[in-house]
């Protein structure tokens, strides 16, 4: 791999490139968020109330629930949609035509609106619907999918299905970049597929890693809104998340709480992205 | 053999995939009794499960007719959506892409702390910032106006960070030459940047495009007037007596993020299989 | 290929871009409408209300040609009981009225004055040929002096009846008729025959100025010319009020119009509609408001027109008929000095609709002209916004410090109101209601909160059994009721048990009267949850409520709804019916317990008796009232005031006020045997039996006084708690879902809720 170096040294008309976005950003992100974590050191109508929010934050058993869920759902999506992206995009290598077609279909979930796919969610998870019918035609027993356990595994596979095309185009981006030169001569040196595909592929597409897995993180909290159109504001335990706590602390004026479990969030996030980078970059 | 297991498997997933769009294209041409009946049980109001069929069996335009002539505010919300969607994506473009470009090709004092803030700032949830924008957007006198929804989705910082990544796979073979020629750093943005960008940038928009045109829950808390309001917070409600009519609308709201998402794949591949490249 | 299909979708977007955009075109109409009134800082025209001579029911008003205002009508005169048709005229704007002419004309129906000061009046005979109504119909020509003249009217079709008459500039007379024509009347013969109406247009009802006829359809409105009969659509902003108002163009067979047309100044025409008084200049493509409907009587819903007049252009006069059947003059007088709009304004929230707090707001807007009241309603109902969207949207508001003065808490989470502290302290001002008026004491310590109160409900219901005498002494628990309901059932498995309407409001009726029992410090105690659940349960699968329900679906219906929110109501009429043996639920008000009264003379075995009272007597709270703080609370808390008071609970009838003097006023309202309501209803034989209302006794008011003072404890309103409730309750009574599952369901989801 060739380095690329950095590029350009210190012009002062990078300020002028960056300048109308940082204003943007600043107003209209950076001054609310810094209003969040003032009102996280505050009573819900004014007042300094120090760390007692965050106390409360963090001993609050909703909260605890729903924070749990998500990280239980981030921890499950993401091998889960990796892996199984990655699969289908070596599959789809081998594939010579219809390629192209196959491709399509697999991005256009990514360009259904959440609502539009909203009704046919509730028809087929319904205790009568479409899945059970089925179910039922093939002498198998169906269950109450969205107000049981299983509403967690209704919610990985919606975000599977949103989200699979994208990381398959990725990945197959990242394959494609991998000369065969290098497999060649692991033929030739008699490499089995699978000493293959742990040596050779997986290493060379770690960058694409790094892109898909900030991405697909950003994604598991957009599922929020599927969430909560389907199974409104107190669905199933298993699939309350962390914005469906928000979302109700507001209704309740805690305000508080909410922007205490948001600082809290941020912080969470941070540390996550920070994390990747290093050990990104400690490949590199 | 194994081609053949490969090509079923795969083909069963983008089945299933584009399920819900034949889903409502089979629902529009139904007539409103007939969806009723294969749905009811799904509501809870019949007894037995629910059914479906690909196939109308009593075809019928009505539900096309009914809402391109019948509902004058589909077309108002239709157009806001339009609005709400070019305002920001061209936003984005304007302010955005110069950023993204910045910050890729530039070294400074700072860059990685910017590049960190970008994708923490992309990853919030809109619940996190909700009131705090809603009270600065007051502060502005935004509130109710479709500007208090574009302005923040103009630097939203999701583009940046797609367009950097592509920015960053940009030769720096090339810039380098240019600025040796004596091109100024506008020059070399404008003539060889955005140009070889270009599939970047493309798929960026695209991204965009279709986050904006399903955006719910900033319409919903910035915009009171319902004549502001976009297509999107038109479709939730979906009443069993006028299912065929919701269906439609749902099936031509996806319609422009369909056109716009096929008329740029290829730039989307190209963009996305370039930003994946190693950094 | 790729090219190809690049292309391919290239094209079709132009085209299906071409196709929306022509269709948005389409679809945008023109905007008008209302303007709002571009006044300047100073001026506003003010209302007042002109005192009409006594026993005189005003029909028709127009402006005289030496420049005073002429009023028609009937006049009842009550020491020489003589009816009459009587002309007025004020040289004054209404001050003073002197009676130009008086006659003695039978049945009057419609009228209309003519501008010489005479009147055109027609009278109505009702003749009943066996068994057929038919009516005919007589004009009167009555004029300043001389003779009248007579003539008999016919009319298209036998079976016809008039709804309006009108008179264009000439005297030609035009009616509109019950089957929507508009017909002009020959003056000489008396045949009335249809006008401007070739294409088969109707007509709802009609406006003239000059000799221009409005007539309103659904569609908009058509001008007429009353000498050709040539008709042709109105400009677009006079129709488009017509279109973008629901209520604009429906009449019923009672007299009254939904807007009033009145000739304008220079070619101008005045309409008078609830969102205000408008000119719109002919051939003009704007309409232009005067006065502000919301900031008059004129937005008081329950009002109807009948009929307008522009004096001049500082002064209009607008006659309306109110709700209770009495007509006002009401003029509107420009007054230059006055401030366009109020400078203090004060905002009450409600999250539904509510006609009483509507006339609470009409009625104090006009007592305090110097403040502009506005109602916010969170949910309308007509446009998809869900409880919490709109809880959201107040509670940013509530954030930006641009929340509401007043804030009606039914549907809003009104225990997080009072701890965050947003609420004020109301104490002083339910002291002084309870000085001046007296409260009911319960339910105003329910509400009570470490010697300070937040919260007072402006009205009550409770939760009362009916049936025969061991079903109501059964009436002391669900579990009683039901073991009684199965006793029932074993009698006689063909009888319905409990009678009801749907499964949903059957359900609510009996989470209303037991709710209030499950309160267990800050959650519920998920045995009595239970209890509750296997009780409803038996008593709902002793009936087949299968046909009512296929009902209800076919007609989109799920409660009965009360001034916006959803209570049950005891159907103890249904019990004498035939259609069930016991019912528990919320009677709307007195009038409900006189009719019950009134079925128990006739029925003695019927009985009645507050529900559920074994474990805690429970009310169901309405317009429960709070001041926010950091407003304009002294406003506010006036307003709170005279809504609490006697003066606007003594107008409604729906459940009881928490206002003694005003509980008392309706208590001898039903004592007063002047006021009876009689009700019927069909027996097990499909017979119509006819029940004559009875005035209460002093006992009966006495008895109910006690057992409304009994009800301690508030039903459940938590909005999620309710909905939680009655959503998993009907699956487990259809069957759906278990016991177990449904109370595991709703004790996870309320403590996921209590626990936020």
């Amino acid at each position: 791999m060739r380095r690329r170096k950095r590029c350009g040294k210190r012009h002062s008309a990078v300020w002028l490139f960056l300048l109308p976005e940082m204003i943007g950003v600043l107003i209209f992100y950076l001054i609310p968020f810094a209003d969040v974590v003032r009102r996280s050191f505050s009573r819900a109508m004014g007042g300094f109330n120090g760390l007692d929010n965050y106390r409360q934050v963090l001993s609050n058993p909703a909260f605890q629930l729903a924070a749990g869920n998500t990280l239980k759902f981030v921890a499950v999506c993401l091998p889960l949609l990796l892996s199984l992206s990655l699969g289908i995009a070596i599959m789809l290598q081998k594939i010579i035509c219809g390629k192209q077609l196959l491709k399509s279909m697999y991005l256009l979930p990514l360009a259904i609106p959440a609502a539009s796919v909203v009704l046919l969610w509730k028809l087929v998870f319904h205790p009568q619907g479409l899945l059970n019918a089925l179910l039922h035609a093939l002498h198998l027993s169906g269950t109450d999918w969205m107000n049981t356990g299983t509403a967690f595994g209704v919610l990985v596979f919606t975000y599977i299905w949103k989200n699979l095309g994208y990381d398959v185009i990725l990945w197959t981006a990242g394959l494609s970049a991998i000369p065969k030169s290098i497999y060649e001569a692991a033929d030739v040196d008699g490499a089995g597929e699978w000493a293959k595909l742990w040596r050779i592929t997986l290493p060379n597409l770690r960058p694409t890693a790094f892109t898909i897995l900030v991405l697909s993180v950003l994604n598991t909290f957009k599922v929020f809104r599927e969430a909560y159109l389907v199974a409104g504001s107190y669905p199933q335990e298993s699939i309350y998340l962390l914005q469906h706590v928000f979302n109700n602390w507001f209704q309740d004026l805690s305000v508080d709480k909410m922007s205490a479990g948001s600082v809290l969030l941020a912080l969470v996030v941070l540390g996550f992205v920070l994390l990747l980078q290093r050990s990104w970059d400690k490949e590199d | 053999m194994k081609r053949r297991i490969r090509l079923v498997a795969l083909s069963a997933i983008a089945l299933l995939s584009i399920a819900p769009l034949l889903f409502l294209v089979s629902g529009t041409l139904m007539g409103n009794q007939e969806i009723f009946t294969c749905i009811a049980p799904g509501l809870g109001k019949a007894e037995g499960y629910a059914s479906w069929h690909l196939l109308a069996a009593y075809p019928t335009l009505r539900n096309v007719v009914a809402l391109f002539l019948d509902s004058p505010e589909f077309f108002s919300m239709f157009w806001n959506s339009v609005k709400i969607s070019v305002g920001i994506v061209g936003g984005q473009i304007l302010f955005g892409m110069p950023a993204a470009w910045g910050l890729a090709c530039y070294s400074f004092r700072g860059r990685k702390a910017l590049y960190l803030l970008c994708i923490v700032l992309m990853m919030m949830p809109f619940q996190v910032t909700m009131l705090s924008e809603y009270l600065v957007l007051d502060r502005l006198h935004l509130l109710d106006t479709l500007a208090a929804v574009i302005l923040p989705g103009m630097f939203s910082t999701f583009s940046v960070f797609v367009m950097y990544r592509f920015f960053r796979s940009i030769p720096k073979g090339i810039l380098e030459a240019a600025r040796i020629d004596g091109a100024s750093d506008w020059q070399i943005f404008f003539h060889i940047g955005v140009p070889m960008g270009s599939s970047g940038i493309l798929s960026a928009v695209i991204l965009s495009f279709l986050e904006c045109w399903s955006m719910l829950e900033q319409p919903l808390t910035f915009l009171q007037s319902k004549n502001l309001w976009p297509l999107s917070l038109f479709l939730p409600e979906i009443q069993s007596n006028n299912a065929g009519v919701s269906l439609c609308a749902s099936l031509v709201a996806l319609v422009p993020a369909v056109l716009i998402f096929l008329s740029g794949q290829d730039y989307l591949e190209q963009g996305i299989a370039a930003s994946a490249m190693k950094e | 290929m790729k090219h190809n299909r690049k292309t391919f979708t290239r094209i079709f977007a132009l085209l299906l871009a071409a196709i929306l955009t022509a269709g948005m075109l389409v679809g945008c109409g023109g905007d008008s409408g209302g303007g709002s009134a571009g006044q300047g800082e100073t001026g506003r025209f003010l209302e007042s209300e002109v005192e009409l001579p006594e026993g005189f029911q005003l029909q028709t008003i127009t402006k005289l040609d030496d420049g005073s205002l002429g009023a028609g009508g009937i006049l009842y005169d009550q020491e020489a009981d003589k009816v009459t048709y009587c002309l007025l005229r004020s040289s004054d704007l209404g001050q003073t009225w002197e009676t130009v002419r008086e006659e003695e004309t039978p049945d009057v129906a419609q009228s209309v004055m003519a501008p010489d000061g005479g009147a055109s009046v027609i009278s109505i005979e009702a003749n009943e040929d066996d068994g057929d109504y038919s009516f005919s119909y007589t004009l009167y020509q009555i004029p300043v002096e001389g003779d009248i003249a007579k003539q008999k009217l016919t009319l298209p079709d036998e079976q016809d009846m008039i709804l309006q008459i009108v008179r264009d500039e000439s005297g030609s007379l035009f009616l509109v008729d019950v089957n929507h024509d508009l017909l002009a009347v020959d003056l000489d013969t008396g045949k009335c025959s249809p006008i401007g109406q070739d294409d088969g247009v109707s007509t709802e009802y009609c406006g003239i100025a000059g000799k221009t006829l409005f007539a309103v359809n659904e569609d908009g409105v058509r001008m007429i010319d009353t000498e050709s009969g040539k008709s042709e659509d109105a400009d677009g902003a006079l129709s488009d009020v017509v279109k973008n108002n629901d209520y604009a163009f429906a009449t019923s067979t009672e007299i009254g119009l939904p807007m009033a047309f009145a000739a304008g100044e220079d070619d101008s025409i005045l309409f008078v509609n609830h969102e205000g008084i408008f000119t719109h200049k002919l051939g003009g493509s704007i309409n232009e408001q005067l006065v502000d409907g919301s900031l008059v009587s004129l937005n008081d819903t329950s009002i109807v027109f009948l009929d307008a007049v522009q004096m001049d252009t500082d002064n209009i006069f607008v006659a309306v008929l109110g709700d209770d059947g009495s007509e006002q003059l009401l003029h509107y007088a420009y007054d230059a000095e006055t401030a366009a709009v109020p400078e203090k304004e004060l905002t009450v929230y409600t999250l539904t609709e509510s006609t009483l707090l509507r006339q609470a707001v009409t009625a104090f807007q006009k007592s305090n002209p110097d403040t502009y009241v506005k109602l916010e309603v969170g949910m309308t109902g007509d446009d998809g916004v869900t409880a919490e969207d709109a809880i959201k949207l107040l509670n940013t508001n509530i954030m930006a410090g641009k929340g509401p003065d007043v804030l009606i808490l039914d549907g809003l989470p009104m225990d997080s109101y009072v701890e965050k502290g947003i609420l004020e302290d109301i104490s002083d001002v339910v002291d002084a209601v309870e000085k001046e008026d007296g409260l009911f004491e319960n339910i105003r310590d329910a509400y009570k909160q470490d010697g300070k109160q937040y919260v007072m409900p402006v009205r009550f219901f409770g939760s009362l059994v009916a049936g025969n005498a061991d079903t109501v002494a059964a009436g002391g628990s669900l579990k009683k009721l039901a073991d009684r309901g199965e006793q029932l059932k074993k009698q006689d498995s063909s009888k319905n048990v409990f009678s009801s309407y749907t499964k949903q409001t059957f359900l609510l009726s009996l989470y209303e009267a037991d709710s209030a029992s499950w309160t267990q410090g800050d959650s519920i105690d998920a045995e009595k949850l239970r209890d509750f659940l296997t009780q409803a349960k038996r008593l709902y699968d002793l009936d087949d409520y299968s046909e009512f329900d296929k009902q209800a679906e076919a007609e989109g219906y799920d409660g009965i709804e009360v001034d916006g929110i959803k209570i049950s109501t005891l159907n103890g009429l249904g019990i004498v019916g035939g259609s069930g043996q016991m019912s528990v639920g919320t009677p709307t008000g007195l009038g409900d317990i006189q009719l019950m009264y009134s079925v128990q003379r006739e029925y003695p075995e019927i009985e009645f008796a507050p529900a559920d009272t074994d474990s805690v007597s429970s009310f169901v709270p309405y317009l429960m009232t709070g001041v926010v703080s950091g407003g304009d609370t002294e406003t506010a808390k006036q307003f709170v005031k005279m809504l609490l008071g006697k003066d606007i609970g003594n107008q409604w009838t729906d459940g009881f006020a928490t206002n003694r003097a005003s509980y008392e006023s309706s208590a001898d309202a039903m004592m007063n045997s002047d006021q009876m309501v009689s009700t019927g209803f069909s027996d097990e034989n499909g017979n119509m039996v006819t029940i004559e209302g009875e005035p209460m006794t002093q006992e009966q008011i006495n008895a109910m006084t006690r057992q409304l003072e009994s009800l301690t404890q508030p039903s459940i309103t938590d909005r999620v708690i309710r909905d939680l409730v009655l959503d998993q309750g009907l699956l487990y009574l259809d069957g759906t879902q278990d016991l177990d599952t449904t109370v595991n369901e709703i004790q996870k989801k309320i403590n996921l809720y209590l626990s936020e």
